[in-house]
């Protein structure tokens, strides 16, 4: 009767010996797909694609902090004044510019956009380059005051033609500071250094004293 | 999700918006079609699942091209400037960040200031960036400006100039401005024939030429007749600061004073008295005619013989009393009550005050001979043809007219009628031409306080729009051409003092007032009563008339000036805790008699007007009246203020403008939804507001310290923030409720997110009725954060986004909050808040420039409470890190402290044993709320303390809810 | 105390003798529901009505996370409301399936056979419509992932001591069980479903699902061992499950809630409830398919049997409740008592007593026990009563507690209300559409029981 069996579609087996190795390889895939995605999803976050790490956004203008803090060695609060006194470190106005370029290279096509601001009276619109949340409440001040210096968030920015994002500035990353903030602390004089040196044992004795208990208080940075 | 200012750019005011404050703005927009729905709806779902995911996009940081001369600190400036409050200056310091105005305190340097402020004072900021502020010019409510204005008032001008202005009258509030008065007069001089009337809204504090200045600090008995000297007053704050200091233990030392009060309505501060009856103005003579009888010596049983108990017995305690030769009394009358209660209270004074009572020539120009009196003298000049030329000047009698004179009529009659005011209101609407005004912090001025002390306001900001001042508005008027405030203040001010003028003109502003400068003596005081002077009769209670209605400034709203602040109209009113309207407050016995209850509408009606209103059951209230609050149901006040309750002043009028007999008083059958923020206001039997009588407290010991928990203790090392609130001193001006709101960023989420019980006040003023029902007292207990040691709302929260502080705090970290609201489900204090919905103010709006950069602002589904202004914690920290010293004692208050009148509440660290609040703590008084649940709450009480004979009257026991 | 049953186990289980049954009739009896599915005018309606409130649950929620928890009558004080109401009484629900199949299986109570795939079923499907409350509540849904312990960039954990973090992993692993539990036991139903399927594609369907079952001795060896080691596993999860959900309460410290009696009156009280829907299901669906030979008043007989003994412990909770609030004498507790009895949700308060406690008293006469109707109606009533029940716990406790300033009332809003029922659609809708794909009894069992009466004869 085998050639009847085989008319007969009920005879034929339901399912080929691929179609069987297909599903049993799609259960292992399954598993090791979500493994995957799961750990993928993980090093996004913490990738510096995420965090935009070493990328310089376009500016207005072509301003090298290595020219100008690096070679030129002009101090970070002849731009950034209020670094000391307040919350911000503040942004140079055009004028500020105009101190020295009035004068040096004021007709070079670089600076255009520097005199067009200065001239209409337009503000310079400078991309930010190291951004926190909206909710987090930052304070330069007391991070210089502190001894903590610009390097140690900035990275060296004496060295970068265009300004880039150094770290990550996640919570992580913060965190990890104040739990333990004394490694981080520099001599007074070096704070605003290009190359900050570490502290040697004498000049460990002059730093100024920390109260680290509440710097992981939540409401030190979210309030 | 921050209001954090990014740029360093100055502040550029955003476009006029809608009604930011509409209740409902939180609510569906009705123009959403079903397409739209369901495209928000799939949007919506999507986020949910993305939120988070996108990576962080990058803003632009746009610096200055030329930096101000002065930059001010990118943190924070203050300015010294003053508050017109009632047309007398209330000394403020004005912080100002990027430019913005921000949040107003109190001048400690002014007198009528010393450091605090109130309710309206905190919530005067709002205003400022309030939308529905008048734009523009206008002419016949077309959009016009000031140049035309100017060019059509040319023509005139010389025609008035021609007539010795005949024709031309002003209409203004009384002020005591010395730079509007010098050109209100330089004005009349320069048009003899021009007319000056001024019309207020509210009673004067001005008799025959004097006002009465008072010291509550020195009396032992204090006997108030329907006075309000602690919140209406224009010296209230430093009254109740005096009075204050009688009513606490100090190092467990009490001074206490005897304060026994009749009042017809309850009040802020009749409520403070150890005894106090709910009387009938009618009543009240007859019980002050058995304390004179009993004063001048009649037997007491013969005195008060028609008296019921419990006056005998306010009788009987007052004048044994005052017949201990040592003490000295003082009587306060309320402006409301007619001349025989104050002539009565002179003989008093006269008797048994002292210093306590003065009597000052009055600073307010009511009394100035120049002006030709009130609004209805000029009704009556306009009714006669005679004025052809009326401007306005801040004045809205449109509004605030008593029944009886038709404003608007009249100023139909005016040929030319011109209105200054900050709104389009009901009076602009029917003038020619209406002028925007500049707001207080918006131009340079010059009041003087109660006290006589003289302060220069000055502006923070220019004018949002095309606002003027009135000093401004009058040279122009006068002259024809404008010349700045700034110009005219300073001119008043060199006269006399051209001797290095610069210098003190500095020292002015930076001090905020103008000390060198004493009030004017314009006319001597008229003699007061003498001591042997007998006490004026009142004639005998005559038969009752059936019911008395009264009319009273609101405590929120005061004469309705303050309607469109949305801060304002949700701050719970005293003892009622109504938000977004007025009721008929009405005495239970009534109420009973009408068999009305509360929300239940009745109509009142006189011969010339008709009112209907829902009524509210208020304990201590006199038999057989009602109160009601003026200021509310504004028709033209703004998108907050339209339609909020009704207007009282419709039914003003009569011999006695504040009460009347004449009113038919129906119920109608209807009845109305009241909203309000405490439902029930009695305690249960519970141990919550505590009060102690002074031998009470001479026998009560130190709270033990808490009972053992399983929970590891905190270290107490560096700071320990702690609070300290005296139930004794807060008398429940709800001042620190708007300062916490104001430095605090908390959102306004109207009438009907109200109704559902979900108020955002961090800090809220529980009432509870207590004491005898036949003489209620209303006991305030002011409720922030407790910031337990053993936060049940810590142990509960699965991300912990409320967490402990090594300093004691009880953090709230919004941006980890997912919402799951069970924190203020173990909350046994409900100081919790949750942003339902989303709360803020839409995008763009103006009033975030009023925000607190230093606090995040809440988005939906977050969960918020009080942080002990934990942004003031870390600023003072910052401070004082970098000079690497502690915290000072007193250098870091938080907002409600700062605010607060009494200095009711202290707030410091308990690791300084010196420190205030350690010393508050000390107190026999001090105890923690609900401490049996050993929470260890570091916010803790003083419990109130009373003269023994205030604890006579038994404990109600029945629900006064 | 079903193994204290007097009864024998002969008549526990449909009597082949009685009604003839054999491996083949069970097989067509059973798997003709779902392959020629009978009843097409009944299934369609049924299942179109609970369509209905599937698409309602879809707008509630949208216009939930378009406006946010506001859209519902929750507020201080009453910060939850019908959705944690909700949630506990579909999580209680859950119960019945896995402690009729697991528990009995391992108590050896064969009755517990024609029941048990259908309970299973009903269980899944109402910890799905539990599931989705704790999400919904969220005040910011789109963060939920924070309640799961991962590494973030900030540094952060869960809070471990909330309970609420508890409820994460009991829930999801008590979900995660039953569905393995319920997947295992219908491998070999596939497989026939996959023999007697008319269509090729049902053969394959089926045939995929069935992995490749074919009931060869190695087969039925592992099957019998995996299945008894998962009823194993899942017994504990009935008591866990429950019992956390009690602590979200008991772990607080709001009177009303603060009480040790809660994790056990809670397990009870969510047998109670399962048992009360497992009845107000079965009975009306043996009557519409004809299973009145597999489900037999027997069955449901000693089912209101459970009902009442739970119904017992349930009203003990009840009693335990205000004797601690008397005998404690704390004056919070005594007032929470005290306003529930008499304050404004007394009526809530005294219907709960009706149906939990006066209801199910009626079936003690066996009379009624076997009365199909009075037994669906108290089953109705237990299930209403279970809602009340925890109404009751959440909102009277919270409505007025410590403090009387901040006393409040709670008023359901429309989006309460539809999100409710529309969890209830898509419970209905989900047990339809389980009826017409799968076999509503497990043959495989019923067959067993058949072999060993004939090897019996």
């Amino acid at each position: 009767m085998e050639p009847a069996d085989n008319r007969d579609p009920f005879r034929r087996p339901l399912f080929t010996a691929r179609a069987t190795h297909a599903v049993r390889l799609a259960l292992v895939g399954l598993v090791l797909v979500t493994t995957t995605a799961g750990v993928s999803v993980y090093h996004y976050y913490h990738s510096p694609y995420w965090s935009r790490v070493g990328l310089a956004p376009d500016q207005p203008v072509l301003f090298s902090h290595r020219h100008h803090a690096g070679e030129l060695r002009i101090d970070c609060r002849f731009c950034h004044t209020s670094v000391e006194t307040s919350a911000s470190a503040g942004m140079p106005s055009t004028q500020t510019c105009l101190t020295c370029h009035s004068q040096l290279f004021h007709d070079a096509p670089m600076l255009a956009p520097v005199m067009a601001s200065a001239e209409k009276n337009r503000p310079l619109a400078w991309s930010r380059v190291n951004t926190l949340p909206d909710h987090v409440h930052f304070n330069h001040s007391i991070h210089v005051a502190k001894g903590i210096a610009c390097a140690s968030c900035h990275g060296e920015v004496a060295d970068m033609a265009l300004t880039a994002k150094a770290r990550a500035l996640s919570m992580r990353e913060c965190i990890a500071c104040h739990r333990d903030p004394a490694p981080q602390q520099v001599a007074a004089g070096d704070v605003f250094s290009a190359h900050p040196a570490r502290p040697d044992a004498a000049a460990r004795l002059r730093l100024p004293a920390l109260h680290a208990r509440p710097l992981t208080n939540c409401s030190t940075c979210h309030h | 999700m921050s209001a954090h200012c990014h740029s360093s750019t100055p502040p550029a005011f955003p476009p006029r918006k809608g009604n930011e404050f509409l209740p409902g703005a939180s609510h569906w927009p009705a123009d959403l079609s079903r397409r739209e729905f369901l495209q928000l709806m799939g949007a919506s779902l999507a986020l949910a699942g993305l939120a988070g995911c996108g990576r962080p996009s990058s803003e632009k940081i746009v610096p200055y091209v030329r930096p101000p001369e002065m930059t001010p600190s990118p943190d924070a400036a203050w300015y010294a400037t003053a508050m017109p409050w009632q047309g007398y200056a209330r000394g403020v310091l004005a912080k100002s960040i990027h430019g913005r105005p921000i949040k107003l305190e109190g001048n400690p340097d002014h007198p009528e200031s010393l450091g605090a402020t109130d309710a309206i004072t905190q919530a005067a900021i709002l205003s400022l960036y309030d939308p529905d502020r008048s734009p523009a010019p206008l002419r016949d409510a077309q959009v016009s400006s000031w140049e035309i204005f100017e060019r059509e008032w040319l023509v005139r001008h010389s025609d008035l100039a021609a007539r010795k202005g005949a024709g031309f009258a002003l209409l203004t509030e009384p002020t005591t401005s010395p730079t509007l008065l010098r050109e209100i007069h330089a004005l009349l001089d320069a048009w003899p024939e021009a007319r000056w009337f001024q019309h207020t809204a509210l009673p004067r504090y001005d008799r025959d030429g004097t006002q009465d200045d008072f010291d509550f600090s020195a009396p032992d008995i204090i006997l108030s007749l329907g006075a309000d000297s602690f919140y209406q007053h224009p010296a209230a704050l430093r009254h109740i600061r005096a009075f204050a200091s009688r009513r606490r233990s100090e190092n467990n030392a009490l001074r206490l004073n005897h304060v026994f009060a009749l009042e017809p309505t309850l009040s802020l501060t009749g409520n403070q008295a150890d005894l106090r009856l709910g009387l009938t103005p009618a009543r009240i003579g007859v019980v002050l005619n058995a304390l004179s009888r009993a004063l001048e010596g009649d037997d007491l049983d013969s005195a008060t013989a028609a008296l019921s108990e419990i006056e005998r017995r306010l009788v009987r305690e007052c004048s044994a009393l005052l017949r201990e030769n040592s003490r000295s009394a003082l009587c306060v009358v309320g402006p409301e009550l007619p001349g025989e209660f104050h002539a009565w209270a002179d003989a008093f004074n006269a008797r048994f005050a002292r210093d306590a009572a003065k009597k000052k020539p009055a600073l307010r120009s009511d009394g100035d001979q120049r002006a030709s009196g009130g609004l209805g003298a000029l009704i009556e000049e306009i009714e006669a043809g005679r004025v052809s030329n009326l401007c306005i000047l801040g004045a809205n009698p449109a509004y605030t007219a008593p029944a009886g004179l038709d404003v608007a009529g009249a100023l139909r009659r005016v040929a030319f009628p011109v209105h200054l005011g900050e709104y389009v209101d009901e009076t602009a609407r029917e003038c020619a031409w209406h002028l925007p005004e500049a707001h207080f912090l918006e131009t340079w001025s010059d009041l003087r306080a109660y006290s006589g002390t003289a302060t220069v306001l000055q502006p923070l900001v220019e004018p949002r729009h095309a606002g003027r001042s009135a000093a401004e508005f009058i040279h122009t008027l006068r002259t024809g051409e404008s010349r700045s405030a700034y110009d005219l203040v300073r001119e008043t001010w060199r006269a006399g003092n051209d001797s290095d003028f610069e210098t003190r003109w500095h020292g002015w502003l930076d001090r905020g007032v103008i000390d060198a400068v004493s009030a004017p003596r314009t006319r001597t005081p008229s003699p007061t009563a003498t001591a042997t002077a007998s006490f004026p009769r009142f004639p005998g209670e005559m038969a009752p008339r059936g019911v008395t209605v009264l009319f009273r400034a609101s405590a929120n709203l005061h004469d309705g000036r303050w309607a469109n602040n949305a801060w304002l109209q949700e701050l719970p009113q005293p003892f009622t805790a109504l938000v977004w309207e007025n009721a008929a407050l009405i005495d239970a016995g009534l109420a009973a008699r009408l068999s009305l209850k509360n929300g239940d509408v009745i109509s009142l009606e006189t011969s010339d007007a008709r009112l209907e209103a829902p009524v509210w059951i208020l304990p201590g209230q006199a038999p057989e009246t009602i109160t009601l609050p003026l200021g509310y149901g504004r028709t033209h006040g703004g998108g907050v203020a339209n339609a909020r309750g009704f207007s009282a002043y419709i039914l003003l009028g009569g011999s006695n403008p504040w009460q009347r007999d004449d009113v038919r008083v129906r119920r109608i059958g209807k009845s109305a939804t009241l909203v309000c923020t405490q439902g029930h206001f009695t305690m249960e039997g519970r141990d919550l507001a505590r009060s102690l009588t002074a031998s009470e407290f001479a026998k009560a010991k130190r709270e033990e310290d808490p009972a053992v928990t399983l929970f590891p203790a905190w270290a107490r090392e560096g700071y320990a923030w702690g609070m300290s609130i005296d139930l004794g001193t807060c008398f429940g001006c709800n001042a620190c409720v708007i300062a916490c709101q104001a430095e605090n960023n908390i959102p306004v989420v109207g009438r009907e997110q109200v109704a559902r019980g979900r108020e955002m006040h961090w800090i809220r003023i529980d009432r509870y009725f207590d004491g005898d029902p036949a003489a209620p007292r209303v006991l305030h207990q002011p409720i922030p954060c407790m910031h337990c040691e053993n936060a049940p709302c810590e142990v509960v929260c699965p991300v912990g986004a409320t967490v402990h502080t090594s300093e004691g705090v009880n953090d709230m970290v919004y941006n980890r909050c997912i919402g799951t609201r069970y924190c203020s489900n173990n909350c046994p204090y409900k100081v919790r808040r949750f942003n339902f919905l989303d709360y803020r103010a839409p995008e763009g709006s103006p009033v975030y420039l009023q925000s607190n950069p230093d606090v995040t602002v809440r988005e939906r589904g977050v969960m918020e409470k009080c942080t002990y202004c934990t942004q003031r914690i870390n600023a003072a920290r910052i401070t004082a890190e970098k000079e690497n010293r502690r915290i000072r004692d007193g250098e870091l208050r938080t907002a409600c402290q700062q605010v607060c009148p009494t200095e009711a509440i202290v707030f410091g660290d308990l690791n300084d044993p010196s420190s205030h609040v350690t010393q508050r703590k000390q107190e026999r008084s001090s105890y923690r709320l609900l401490g049996e649940l050993n929470t260890r709450p570091r916010t803790t009480y003083l419990a109130k303390i009373v003269p023994d004979s205030a604890g006579e009257s038994p404990r109600a026991q029945e629900s006064f809810a | 105390m079903i193994s204290h049953e007097p009864h024998s186990r002969q008549t526990d289980v449909p009597n082949p003798s009685r009604t003839g049954m054999t491996f083949s009739s069970i097989t067509a009896d059973i798997s003709h529901l779902p392959l020629e599915r009978p009843r097409s005018r009944f299934w369609w309606t049924g299942f179109l009505v609970a369509f209905a409130g599937v698409m309602a649950l879809v707008a509630s929620i949208g216009w939930l996370f378009l406006r946010g928890v506001g859209v519902w009558g929750i507020n201080m004080p009453v910060a939850w409301g019908f959705a944690i109401v909700n949630f506990v009484w579909w999580i209680g629900i859950g119960h019945a399936g896995t402690f009729i199949s697991a528990i009995l299986l391992l108590l050896h109570q064969r009755w517990r056979t024609s029941i048990s795939r259908f309970t299973e079923a009903m269980t899944l499907f109402a910890v799905a419509c539990a599931g989705i409350y704790p999400l919904l509540h969220l005040g910011r849904p789109q963060f939920f992932y924070w309640l799961v312990p991962y590494p973030d960039t900030m540094g952060l954990w869960p809070q471990f001591r909330s309970p609420l973090v508890w409820d994460v992993f009991a829930v999801s692993t008590y979900a995660t069980v039953s569905l393995l539990f319920w997947y295992i036991g219908l491998l070999p139903d596939l497989a026939t479903l996959r023999d007697k399927a008319g269509t090729r594609l049902k053969q394959r369907l089926y045939g995929l699902f069935s992995l490749g079952w074919r009931g060869d001795g190695r087969h039925w060896a592992h099957y019998e061992r995996l299945y008894l080691t998962l009823a194993g596993l899942a017994a504990p999860l009935v008591v866990s499950v429950h019992s956390i959900v009690g602590l979200d309460f008991a772990v607080a410290i709001l009177p009303g809630w603060h009480s040790t009696i809660f994790p056990p009156y809670f397990v009870a009280g969510a047998i109670f409830s399962g048992f009360a829907m497992v009845l107000t299901l079965v009975i009306p669906l043996r009557r519409v398919y004809r299973l009145e030979n597999y489900i037999t008043v027997r069955h449901l007989e000693l089912m209101a049997k459970v009902l009442m003994a739970m119904g017992w412990i349930v009203a003990y909770g009840y009693f335990a409740e205000f004797f601690d609030a008397w005998r404690t004498g704390d004056l919070y507790e005594r007032f929470v008592a005290a306003n529930r009895a008499t304050g404004p949700y007394a009526p809530w308060f005294w219907a709960l007593m009706a149906c939990n406690i006066l209801a199910p008293q009626l079936l003690w006469p066996r009379a009624l026990r076997q009365n199909t109707c009075v037994l669906f109606g108290v089953a109705l009533a237990v299930n209403v009563g279970m809602w009340v029940e925890r109404f009751i716990i959440v909102v009277t406790s919270l409505h007025r507690d410590f403090l009387p300033s901040s006393w409040g009332m709670y008023h359901p809003t429309f989006w309460d209300w539809t999100t409710f029922l529309g969890t209830i659609g898509l419970f209905v809708a989900l047990l339809f559409l389980f009826l017409r794909f799968l076999p509503a009894v497990s043959m495989a069992e019923m067959r067993s029981l058949v072999g060993e009466k004939e090897t019996h004869v």
